[in-house]
């Protein structure tokens, strides 16, 4: 799947702008679904990816007339997405899981190489299973929000450098710096994961 | 485990060459490194599957149709949408769909005939249009 934001678009700003309801209900048409998967990736619930849609158009709606052409619409609207998604995590977890993140961005080869065994010898429906699903989603959400929202705009919705920085408004090396924490720390958590699941340790499993 | 500095600092240009972002100087550099360390090498491999893995995951989260229908009530509550702006889910869509195409209303499915040969998709249950006839 790519769901790349488009390169073209074909939206009248000058409509927009000025409030026209039709071409906003083009827009919610057009990025409604893309935008409520996201919320579902970063926020991982389903009632607070739905308030996120709802507020994300809303806010958009009113801040149109002030929409500077910067970046694409599409851009500036997973912008304001991503925002509202950041938002609610820091209202739903108001003070102690904010910790700043773990400064050791080392990554050992050893966790490397359980990783990368376990996933060349799964067969391909256990890597595609509900399980394996759930397992990677666990990984994700074990991020902070911030590392969280560049891994899903890079890797998960494969948007470009440039696109996750406009979005989430801070430089490309910022974009890029986070990647890799993200991966790292990935790769960690799974590897902790697949280590405390081999049955070589644990016979009951 | 990685030991030397030199290889700890390449671990941010391993992520940049998975992304096809590294200046060409610096992956010439850094396949010859990768050619000879097993550490890196392990690194890399599996930070690339790593990748692969999350973008190969089947695109799971759907957009129910209650959902879109409650986001565009909320945006004519608000005065933003005209009452006529969302589609009447019980229509027939102007643009039919062909069996074998993915549903346009939810994205979900692939839309077939039912037993009446109707084209509908069997996951939302719309009927997107173009009877057998």
């Amino acid at each position: 799947m790519n769901s790349n934001l488009p390169l073209t678009e074909d939206f009248s700003i000058t409509a927009l702008k000025s409030g026209d309801s039709d071409e906003f209900a083009r827009l919610v048409d057009r990025y409604s679904e893309k935008i409520y998967r996201l919320a579902l990736r970063i926020l991982n619930d389903e009632q607070d990816a739905e308030d996120m849609l709802q507020e994300t158009f809303m806010k958009a709606y009113k801040a149109l007339p002030k929409f500077e052409g910067r970046s694409s619409i599409a851009t500036w609207l997973y912008r304001i997405a991503t925002n509202e998604a950041l938002m609610l995590i820091r209202k739903r977890t108001p003070q102690v899981t904010l910790v700043a993140d773990d400064p050791d961005e080392s990554i050992a080869a050893l966790s490397a190489q359980t990783v990368l065994q376990q996933f060349e010898t799964m067969p391909e429906e256990k890597l595609m299973s509900a399980e394996m699903r759930h397992i990677l989603e666990q990984a994700v959400q074990a991020l902070s929000p911030t590392l969280r929202a560049v891994f899903i705009l890079r890797d998960v919705e494969e948007m470009s450098t440039l696109q996750t920085a406009q979005i989430l408004n801070i430089s490309e090396v910022a974009v890029k710096t986070r990647l890799l924490r993200a991966r790292i720390k990935l790769q960690n958590y799974l590897s902790e994961y697949f280590t405390s699941r081999d049955p070589r340790r644990d016979s009951n499993d | 485990m990685i030991k030397r500095k030199h290889c700890h600092d390449l671990i941010s240009q391993i992520s940049e060459y998975i992304d096809g972002e590294l200046a060409d100087a610096l992956c010439r550099q850094l396949e010859e490194h990768l050619s000879k360390c097993q550490n890196c090498s392990v690194v890399y491999n599996s930070m690339q599957k790593t990748i692969e893995i999350y973008r190969e995951q089947p695109s799971a989260p759907s957009f129910p149709a209650e959902i879109r229908q409650r986001l565009y009530k909320r945006l004519r509550l608000e005065n933003i949408l005209p009452a006529t702006a969302e589609r009447n889910p019980d229509a027939t869509l102007t643009v039919a769909a062909h069996p074998g195409d993915r549903c346009p209303l939810c994205g979900n499915a692939i839309v077939d005939y039912n037993g009446l040969l109707n084209l509908v998709c069997p996951n939302c249950g719309q009927s997107v249009g173009g009877s057998f006839t």
